[in-house]
This record gives C-alpha cells, sequence and structure tokens, in this order.
C-alpha cells in the first residue's frame, strides 16, 4: 500500500521561482479591472451603510445602526443563517451530484460527447420560463412530483415542496450543476490518468483507486466546484424568490426589496457588505483546507 | 472465477452509469416541462397542452426578439473574451506566485462573485453618473460590467486546471531548451485547456442571463434578451417566453458542442 | 468643364449628406420610459404614436424596468436616468420629489393639470401628473367562487384556505391590503395596529406569499388560486383575455391607486416632456386611454361609456368612495412596516 501512497505524491506545486516583475505583470490588469469596476462603485455605495435612514430618507449622519441591526436582531441573524445553511447544503449537492457526471464526461470515449458536454450547460441556460413555471408544475402539491409519487403508492399525503427552503435547494442545485461540473472536469482533466493504472497495478482495487489517488488529485476541483456553488447560491435571487415565495428570506431577497421596494439604501448595503464578507471568508477557509492538503485553492 | 470478475466489473460500472443518467434526468426534466410547454396552442401557459402548435416559435422568430438575442449573444462573446484574458492571467498569478498580498489577491480576483447582481448595477451606474461617465450606458458599460461579473468563474476554473497541472513536465519541456513562452504554448496550454474551456463558457452563459446587471446599464434601443423577457414579464408569463427560452437554449448548446467538436476542449490529454 | 462638374458632384453629395442632418435637427426626439409586454403596444397605439403624428416628433420608447427598478435608477443616476418622461406610481413619485430628483409639474408647465381631480392631485405630489387612476379590487375565479364575494373578509375565510394569494410587503397592494384590514377593524391608515392583528391568521390562509403582481398571475391561470387583491386595471385586461375570473369592490370599500408622468431633473427635452404630458392629460387622450388600458381617469370633464364607468373610477362620486392613501406617510414608515411585516410572514 505504501507503494500507492507513493504513486499518488503530490505533483511539485507551486515553486516560488517567478520574478516580482512577472508576478505584477499578471495581476494588476484583472486586479486593476476589478478595482474600477467593481470595488471602487461598490465602496461608493457601501459609503450608505454607515448612514443613518430616517423616515423613509437617508440622514447625513454617521451610525452604525445598520450593521447592528442586522447583526443583532434576532430576525436578521437568522437570516443570516438560513442563507449560510442553505449555500452550505446547496454547494454540498452541487459538488456531489457534479463529481460523477464530470467523472463520466472525463472518461467517456463516445463520439457525442460534444453533445453532452454541451448539455450540462442546459440548467443554467434555462432561464426564466422555467424558474417562475416548470417547477411549480413538477413541485407543487398537484405537481408532477407528488401525483406521480402518490399514484405508485410511495406517499399518502403530499409532499410540501414548493415556498419553503426545500424547494430553494432543489432549484438552486439544478441551476448551479453546470458549474460544478466544468470545474470538476478541470481537475480531472488536468490529472495524469497513468497514475490510477500505477496504483491498480500496484494492487488497489477500483474503490481504492478513487479513494486514494483520484479524490485527493482532484481536490482543487471539488474546493472550486463547492466555493463556486457556495458564492453562486448566496448571492442568488431569482431562485429563491420565485421558488421560495416570500416567505423564505435570504439575505440576497432582503436586499433586493430593501434596495428597489423599501427603498432602504442604507440597511440593503449593509447587508450587501455582510454577505462580501461572509462569501470570501469561506474562500479563505477553504483555501486554508485545501493547503493543508497540498490543494492550494 | 471470471464471471464473479466479470460481474465484479461490470456491476459498478452499470450502477455508476446509472446515477449518471438520474442526475442528467434531474438537469432535464424540468426543461423537458419548459419544452413541452412551448408547443402548446393554448394563450396560457398549460401542462400538459391540451393542443400542440408551433405558433409560439413563430412568434419567437421576429426582429423584436432576435435583435436583443444578438446583442447577448455577441455581448457574452466579447465579456467572455476580456474575462478569460483577465482571468486566467489573475488564475496564474495567484498559483504560481508566492508573494505578500496573494491572499488579498484571491479575495479580489473573486469578490464580484459575493454580491448580488442588482447591488453592482446600482453601484455602477452610481459610479459612472458620480464620474462623468454616463456616456457608456449601453453596450460598452454592458460589456464592462459583464466582463467584470465573469472574471472570477474563469480565474477560478484555470485556477483548478493549473493545480493539476505536473510542473515536471514544464521542467522536462525547459531541460529539453523549450523557450518560456514554447513551453507555455505546447505545455501548459493544452493541459490547462479543459479550465479555460469551462470559464469561458461559465463566462458566456453569466453574461447571457443576467438581468439584474444589465437593468441599470442598457439604454432604448440597445437591450439585452434577458431584459427584453423581463420586461414582456410585466404581464405574466407568456408561452411565447418559453419558445423564447428553449430557441435561445438550443442556439447556445449547438455553438458550445461545435466549439467543443472543433477545440476539442475537453480531450482526454495524457492517456492519448 | 471638369472642374465645375466635379464642384457640383461634391456640393450634391455635401447637400445629400446635409439633408438628413437637418432633418434630424427637426424632428424633436423624447425618451419615454414605462412598461414592456402587451402594455408597449396599448401605450404606442394610444398614445405614442398620435403623439408623434401631432407635433411631428419621434419618441423613443424604452419598456425597461419596474416603476421601483425605475426609480432606483432615477435615484442611482441622481436625476438623470436618460429619460425625458417616467411612468411611476404615486409613492415613487413623492419621494423621488423630496429627494430632489424630480420636476414639478406645475399648471404652467403642464396647464392640463388644472383639470385634475384636487384630491388626487394632492395625493400624487407636485411632481406627478395623474394620468390614470386604479384601484385595489377583489380578483376572483368565477368558477369556483359562486356567488361574488362581497367582503375582503373572505381572504380570511377558512373555506378558501390555500386558494389565496397574498402580496408581499414590497407591492403597495399589501400595504394598501394592510390598510383596508384596520378600516375593518376600527382603525385606519394612521392607526394600523387592528390591520396588524389580522396578519398572521392571512399568512395562514394564504396559498403563496408574492412580490411581484406578474408573478401572481400563472397562480390564477391554473386555478391554484382563486382570491387576490389586484389592481382593477390588470384584472380586467386578464378578464378579456379570457382567464374565467372577475374583480369587484367589496362592501367595505377600497384604496385608490395613482399612477403618475414624472419628468427627472436630468432630463435632456425638458418642454417637450412637459408638451407631452399635457397631451396625454388632454380630454381627449384621457378618455382613450382609460379604455385602452382599462383604467380610470382623473380628469374631471372625460365622458366615457357606461359599461366602462361602472367598472373603473371616472367620477368624483366614484372618486368619493375611495380611500385615497397618504403617500407622505407610507413613504416615511415603508422601512418599518416591512420590516414588521417580514418578522410576521417569513418562517
Amino acid at each position: 500500500m505504501t507503494g500507492v501512497r507513493d504513486a499518488l505524491a503530490m505533483p511539485a506545486a507551486t515553486v516560488p521561482r517567478r520574478s516580482l516583475a512577472g508576478y505584477l505583470l499578471l495581476a494588476l490588469p484583472p486586479a486593476a479591472y476589478l478595482v474600477i469596476i467593481f470595488i471602487i462603485p461598490l465602496a461608493l455605495l457601501a459609503v450608505l451603510s454607515l448612514l443613518r435612514h430616517e423616515a423613509g430618507l437617508i440622514v447625513n449622519q454617521p451610525t452604525l445602526e445598520n450593521y447592528a441591526q442586522l447583526l443583532g436582531d434576532a430576525y436578521y441573524v437568522r437570516v443570516i443563517y438560513r442563507t449560510l445553511g442553505t449555500s452550505l447544503v446547496v454547494a454540498i449537492f452541487v459538488t456531489f451530484l457534479s463529481y460523477p457526471v464530470a467523472y463520466f464526461l472525463t472518461r467517456t470515449r463516445t463520439t457525442w460527447k460534444p453533445v453532452l458536454v454541451a448539455l450540462v450547460l442546459a440548467p443554467e441556460l434555462s432561464g426564466v420560463v422555467l424558474r417562475t413555471y416548470g417547477w411549480l408544475v413538477i413541485l407543487e402539491p398537484e405537481g408532477l412530483l407528488n401525483t406521480v409519487l402518490q399514484r405508485l403508492g410511495l406517499l399518502d399525503a403530499p409532499l410540501k415542496l414548493v415556498h419553503n427552503y426545500t424547494a430553494v435547494t432543489i432549484g438552486l442545485t439544478h441551476v448551479l450543476l453546470t458549474f460544478g461540473v466544468f470545474t470538476i472536469m478541470a481537475s480531472l482533466q488536468a490529472m495524469d490518468p497513468t497514475l490510477e493504472l500505477a496504483a491498480q497495478n500496484l494492487g488497489a482495487n477500483r474503490v481504492q483507486t478513487f479513494l486514494r489517488v483520484t479524490l485527493p488529485l482532484t481536490l482543487p476541483g471539488i474546493l472550486g466546484s463547492f466555493f463556486l456553488a457556495f458564492a453562486l447560491a448566496a448571492g442568488a435571487y431569482a431562485t429563491p424568490a420565485i421558488l421560495g415565495g416570500k416567505t423564505v428570506e435570504v439575505m440576497s431577497t432582503l436586499i433586493y426589496t430593501q434596495l428597489l421596494y423599501i427603498l432602504n439604501w442604507p440597511l440593503a448595503s449593509a447587508a450587501a457588505v455582510i454577505l462580501l464578507l461572509i462569501v470570501l471568508t469561506t474562500l479563505m477557509l477553504l483555501g486554508r483546507f485545501g493547503h493543508r492538503r497540498g490543494a492550494v485553492l | 472465477m471470471p464471471v464473479q470478475r466479470m460481474i465484479e466489473r461490470t456491476l459498478p460500472r452499470a450502477a455508476f452509469t446509472l446515477v449518471v443518467l438520474a442526475i442528467y434526468a434531474f438537469m432535464f426534466l424540468p426543461i423537458a416541462v419548459v419544452l413541452v410547454t412551448s408547443v402548446g396552442a393554448s394563450r396560457y401557459l398549460e401542462f400538459p397542452p391540451r393542443a400542440l402548435s408551433l405558433r409560439w416559435y413563430q412568434a419567437a422568430l421576429v426582429k423584436d426578439w432576435i435583435e436583443p438575442a444578438w446583442v447577448s449573444f455577441n455581448l457574452a462573446l466579447m465579456s467572455a473574451g476580456i474575462a478569460t484574458l483577465l482571468g486566467s492571467a489573475g488564475a496564474f498569478a495567484i498559483v504560481r506566485h508566492r508573494f505578500r498580498g496573494r491572499d488579498a489577491i484571491a479575495a479580489l480576483l473573486h469578490s464580484p462573485l459575493a454580491i448580488p447582481s442588482i447591488v453592482a448595477g446600482v453601484a455602477i451606474v452610481q459610479f459612472f453618473t458620480v464620474v462623468g461617465a454616463k456616456w457608456l450606458l449601453g453596450f460598452p458599460a454592458l460589456l464592462l460590467a459583464h466582463a467584470m461579473e465573469t472574471i472570477p468563474f474563469v480565474t477560478r476554473t484555470v485556477s483548478v486546471s493549473l493545480l493539476g497541472v505536473d510542473r515536471t513536465l514544464e521542467q522536462a519541456a525547459m531541460n529539453l531548451g523549450a523557450r518560456r513562452w514554447q513551453m507555455l504554448r505546447y505545455v501548459t496550454l493544452p493541459l490547462i485547456k479543459p479550465g479555460l474551456f469551462a470559464g469561458a463558457a461559465f463566462a458566456f452563459v453569466v453574461s447571457f442571463n443576467n438581468v439584474n446587471l444589465s437593468l441599470f446599464l442598457v439604454r432604448p434601443g440597445v437591450i439585452t434578451l434577458p431584459i427584453r423577457i423581463m420586461n414582456f414579464l410585466e404581464f405574466g408569463v407568456a408561452p411565447v417566453l418559453a419558445a423564447v427560452n428553449i430557441l435561445s437554449l438550443a442556439a447556445v448548446l449547438v455553438v458550445v458542442a461545435v466549439a467543443e467538436r472543433v477545440g476539442g476542449f475537453t480531450k482526454f490529454l495524457y492517456g492519448q | 468643364m471638369k472642374w465645375r462638374a466635379a464642384t457640383v458632384a461634391v456640393m450634391v453629395v455635401l447637400a445629400g449628406g446635409l439633408v438628413p442632418l437637418v432633418r434630424a435637427g427637426a424632428v424633436r426626439e423624447l425618451v419615454v420610459n414605462a412598461y414592456g409586454g402587451e402594455y408597449e403596444e396599448i401605450i404606442k397605439a394610444a398614445i405614442l404614436r398620435p403623439f408623434e403624428q401631432a407635433r411631428n416628433v419621434r419618441i423613443v420608447y424604452d419598456p425597461t424596468g419596474s416603476a421601483s427598478a425605475d426609480f432606483a435608477k432615477i435615484r442611482a443616476t441622481r436625476g438623470d436616468p436618460g429619460w425625458d418622461v417616467v411612468v411611476m406610481t404615486a409613492p415613487e413619485s413623492i419621494i423621488g420629489c423630496q429627494m430632489a430628483l424630480l420636476e414639478r409639474l406645475s399648471e404652467d408647465r403642464v396647464p392640463n393639470q388644472k383639470f385634475i381631480y384636487h384630491e388626487v392631485r394632492n395625493g400624487a405630489g407636485p411632481c406627478g401628473a395623474v394620468q390614470e387612476l386604479q384601484y385595489m379590487s377583489l380578483m376572483y375565479n368565477t368558477r369556483n367562487i359562486t356567488p361574488p364575494p362581497t367582503s375582503w373578509r373572505i381572504l380570511w375565510d377558512a373555506k378558501y384556505k390555500g386558494r389565496i394569494i397574498v402580496p408581499d410587503i414590497g407591492n403597495i397592494l399589501a400595504v394598501y391590503l394592510l390598510f383596508m384590514a384596520a378600516y375593518m377593524n376600527g382603525g385606519d391608515q394612521h392607526n394600523l395596529e387592528p390591520g396588524w392583528a389580522q396578519i398572521p391568521a392571512l399568512r395562514d390562509n394564504a396559498l403563496a406569499v408574492i412580490e411581484s403582481s406578474a408573478d401572481m398571475v400563472p397562480y390564477f391561470e391554473r386555478g391554484q388560486a382563486w382570491l387576490l387583491p389586484y389592481w382593477d386595471g390588470r384584472a380586467h385586461y386578464y378578464k378579456n383575455r379570457g382567464l374565467p375570473i372577475d374583480f369587484l369592490i367589496p362592501q367595505e370599500g377600497t384604496v385608490g391607486l395613482i399612477n403618475t408622468l414624472n419628468v427627472p431633473v436630468g432630463a435632456k427635452n425638458k418642454e417637450l416632456a412637459y408638451e407631452f404630458i399635457n397631451f396625454w392629460l388632454s380630454k381627449e387622450m384621457q378618455e382613450k386611454w382609460a379604455q385602452a388600458y382599462t383604467v380610470g381617469t382623473a380628469r374631471v370633464d372625460t365622458v366615457l361609456p357606461h359599461e366602462h364607468s361602472q367598472r373603473h373610477v371616472t367620477s368624483i362620486r366614484q372618486l368619493k368612495t375611495l380611500k385615497i392613501p397618504d403617500f407622505l406617510y407610507i413613504g416615511q414608515k415603508r422601512a418599518e412596516w416591512a420590516e414588521r411585516w417580514k418578522k410576521i410572514m417569513v418562517r
């Protein structure tokens, strides 16, 4: 078995040998672009989060009360937890469901492969009719799924699958599968498959080979898929708003309603800043976790 | 023994294929509902439709829908191009270099993912107003914003690819006398092609679908397909939208399938 | 000879090039923002084309965005969203006016303002010119609800549990429903506590709580929902489209909705914008618009067919039966109400 371990030894990645100039040449253009088109505009809006909102208007008076409201009031704290919880569950589902598809697409030799690959984009492209209508037809109490399950005698009473967090989780998992599959594929394809053969030649069975060779080597893809799904689930608006209905509240629906309808921009921008921090913290934590496993994020 | 061996070999494979099929079914069942609805003859969305007709496809294939679709297509293509260039440069920087502030750069490159795009939309239109760049509204502003929104996708997928690349291969190429650009061109690039493809594809579909960023950046006369759909939605979900959905989905899938066929982006590289 | 021919040719080409320029200078342009879908067809036929013909102008129509999204864009662009005229509901117009993002539409700018009922003008504030009046009607499925409902209390009736759509607080319909719940239980617009007490029971009776008015319709189309508070104009529109629905004002009365035309402070063609608004407020156009979009009008001297004026607000008598909301107060309280509402609705 030690032979297997040797065979799967991490590639000698990330040797720090490039110059600072080369680094700047690579990092500066995208960084500068994002600072100008994203960070500065966002900062201009986020300034509002430090102003008081009173009787429908912004008062020019610095305050931290918007943050205090969001982080102190039990209702908003619950919204933050729900957002975290839903996004975590979605990220886990997406990654679990994406891996087999990515593995299959990487290893298959069928001539239909380009079609199968393209089809993975379909959920993300399926658009607003699906979100507003397709899922309702399937999930509602008198919908397809409940009817089929009841006819088969698997259910006595219809499951409640719309206008709750279950519906949001199903809808988000579906729409984000695209990102999971392609990200994991990128990892699977960069991997040297002879390592798997080597492990098998050394006596490992399929499951052992997968768990001890393939899985660790594709950890960047798994973490990448997890992060993308998490971040996108946390920021998604349409799916939670429509499938969740308004008895579901997550950060993005809160922000949208405050920004467009309630017109409380200070509270909306404070919520946006908190959401940004949550997602970037997750990125850092995943980075640390990956780093310990030799797969820097 | 051979029989048992055969079962041992094929059973997991059959089970695996079944799982993959089930996941594909999960991806397609809801879309099938939209597809079936789109060939209904009624003025409302009906499932299942009582009568079949292609009238909504006829209604979808008119200038009012094709023009915004063309704007969206060009916009998605160009923003995917910009995002791919900038995003992969960023990926090389954060994966291949170890410098102080690398974490900050990584966070920066991913930050657009973390903000609902309605916030970015309001923030950007406000920024353009404040700095007197309102003349950018319309296609230029859409392009700048969509590229911003899609950079993280490319950075992420290219990083994932780069992390899997065996550096000894690059070293070997250099040892054999390749110049750095030759090494990049003939060794690194083929190895990260799947990551580039995935990132560009993400950038394309994310731009092609974007509503909440575009909402604030379009100007009269230059609207994208999702905005046209959203405007239409003001009066409820009409069956023509199902047809528009299916047509644009099919068009993008064909483009991607052809690109994949021609480019061979997801070929199994080492093995062949 | 040759030179002369060349000169003439050049002159002709130049003149040819100038013609479109001169024409472009002569034909004034006006950018109007309202809504999309079938509204776009109605407004183009009823208002925009007649104005273009009458004044020799070109209208660039922008259907993008709901009234809320429009207001967000006006606010983010400091009053210069690129439109000359924008259609919004009174709450946005009033807050926009307070924030100095909209022009005041006095009678010397828009002379036809003097024909608008004072009650309505006061309700709309100084920056909005009222081009239509609507009200919150009770829309119901005619197949499942017989005889027609008589009271708003039907929304709380346990018999219809799971058949009711409740608008979410982002939609002004929810505020109106809260008002009605207050009125019915001894309160009023400024004393909402009796209304708040009814909201948990309303939640428990609901099939769904929905923010956007457009998203509510599919539930009705598929027969999932039978009862819904909805604007009379749109309810009539769906009824005309053949859905098995009808709408009415229950015995307790209802609350009026004021829709307005507005000119952002940054508009490029303000004079033409005022002219356009004045045109829309003319007697002829008011009568035409009310019928085209199946809504009421706030102009005093309009004459409309009986079957239309029966269902929509067109007279002072009908106007008197409506509760006109205090939009200024709504604007001040909306954030507070939203938080309280959410804490009841969200599980």
